[in-house]
């Protein structure tokens, strides 16, 4: 049989435990692996809306695309490789408003695996240097080949 | 009680068909009525299915879907789609009368696809509304 | 609603056989896909329960060739026939042409097969179309079951109960057997593309 002031005891904690899980700073409870998860993620608007995409593009998603990256730009402005992966989800994004049914069908599946590198790079908060020159090089190849492609697609 | 297409008019269709969806990536297409009656049909080439059967089960399909909706307050559904692992299908409906149906890869992606055929079904209804007054 | 296509020459027609739960809708469909296999290259689609009741539809498309020009294809379907599946034997219905009452001769079953006609009477009138004026034969089938002694209903209250006011061809039928299969699709078949044939003059 439980004292009472055992039981008031677990009462406290019980409610100090839940007020550190439900707080008002932290929006969702933390996950057993990854306490960093109680900290808003990032991207999470910006996923939302890409996922939106692959299901129906309307104007309506297509400026809250554009705004959100337009958001995060200076969230990240001291982040040249976030950056320039929002770049490229920039002219993808306004080359789509644009062009819309006459979009090369390609591009979504770009939009995508953009977005999944972007979304790997910020969860990864550890990446040494060597690969974040890699990184970028790389990312600057792919902007490059765009402009590219897309001056051509747009005929 | 019967209708008819001319050759004029299916060509057109066909035409559609083809420049929208089949190039830019659709493995295969079909237009049906209500009945499960089959207009036009198009393939990529790849891949032959039992065109009849599944004319037969889409139209019996939608109109169970149709129904569905009505039950529950919905005057219809803006989407019916099925996802498969590696081969999908969209529904949409062109007039009362009418389905677009459209089978697709993963390689497209849906909301592209759904573009694509808004586009092609504004083009379809010029054709096919003449015949929904009879 | 049949579909005449004047670019490949080919008129899709829809014939449904239509009657109460067990009366031998899907057994005519497939005594006609057995005996024509040669014929029908495609499977017989078939929607059924896990106790081999149909549950959507059954259906067979069938070429049945060239006539003046145009090839014609037949496009059969069977509905649920248990009393639950009303919404779904009316969406099988859309765009009927032409329709098999398939009746259960069985003595026990006379009042459903009156209350199924009336069924079908309501859902083609829910498609402003009128039982009267459609193509539309008679079969009443399970004439193998009076061999085994089993009551059977006989043929003038049979006609009497479904028949009186129609006044359509009829046949008595074994659709297990195979008796009048054929015969009753013939005439349905025959009774379908003349109507369609009436409405393109």
């Amino acid at each position: 049989m439980a004292d009472s002031k055992d039981v008031d005891t677990l009462s406290t904690e019980l409610e100090n435990r839940l007020d550190d899980l439900f707080g008002d700073n932290n929006p969702a409870p933390a996950d057993a692996e990854d306490n960093d998860t109680a900290a808003h993620y990032p991207l999470a608007e910006l996923k939302n809306l890409i996922l939106s995409i692959d299901w129906e593009i309307t104007d309506d998603v297509l400026g809250k695309l554009l705004q959100q990256i337009k958001d995060l730009k200076l969230t990240y402005k001291h982040d040249k490789i976030v950056l320039t992966f929002l770049q490229i989800l920039n002219s993808l994004g306004g080359y789509i408003q644009t062009n819309r049914a006459k979009s090369h069908p390609k591009t979504f599946k770009i939009l995508n695996s953009v977005f999944s590198s972007l979304d790997k790079v910020v969860l990864s908060r550890e990446m040494p240097e060597t690969a974040k020159k890699k990184v970028i090089e790389h990312l600057n190849f792919i902007e490059q080949k765009l402009k590219e492609d897309m001056g051509t697609m747009q005929n | 009680m019967s209708y008819t297409l001319g050759q004029k008019q299916l060509d057109k269709i066909e035409d559609i068909l083809k420049q929208d969806l089949i190039d830019n990536g659709v493995r295969c297409v079909f237009l049906i009525d209500m009945a499960g009656n089959i207009i036009a049909n198009l393939d990529n080439g790849e891949k032959q299915h039992d065109i009849y059967s599944l004319a037969a089960l889409a139209a019996g399909n939608f109109g169970a879907v149709s129904a569905m909706a009505k039950i529950i307050g919905e005057n219809e559904f803006s989407l019916l789609f099925h996802k498969g692992q590696n081969e999908n299908i969209h529904f949409n409906k062109i007039t009362t009368e009418f389905l677009l149906i459209t089978i697709f890869g993963n390689d497209i992606s849906l909301g592209f696809l759904r573009l694509k055929v808004s586009e092609s079904v504004e083009q379809l209804k010029i054709i096919l509304e003449p015949l929904v007054s009879l | 609603m049949a579909f005449v296509n004047l670019k490949n020459k080919e008129i899709q027609v829809k014939i449904v056989y239509y009657g109460p739960g067990r009366g031998g809708k899907t057994s005519n469909l497939e005594y006609v896909y057995k005996k024509f296999a040669k014929r029908i290259n495609t499977e017989m689609v078939t929607v059924k329960t896990h106790g081999d009741r149909t549950l959507f539809f059954d259906f067979l498309p069938f070429d049945i060739g060239i006539i003046n020009g145009y090839d014609v294809k037949i496009q059969l379907y069977t509905v649920p026939g248990q009393v639950k599946y009303n919404a779904t034997r009316r969406l099988v219905l859309r765009g009927v042409d032409g329709i098999v009452f398939v009746a259960d001769s069985m003595a026990v079953r006379r009042e459903k097969n009156i209350l199924s006609l009336k069924n079908l009477q309501e859902n083609l009138a829910a498609y402003k179309k009128s039982i009267f004026r459609i193509p539309f034969v008679m079969q009443y089938n399970k004439m193998d079951l009076q061999e085994q002694g089993i009551p059977l209903l006989p043929m003038p209250t049979l006609e009497k109960d479904l028949n009186s006011q129609l006044k359509i061809p009829s046949f008595a039928a074994s659709a297990v057997l195979g008796t009048n299969v054929v015969a009753t699709l013939k005439r349905i078949i025959s009774l379908t593309v003349a109507s369609i044939k009436k409405d393109l003059k």
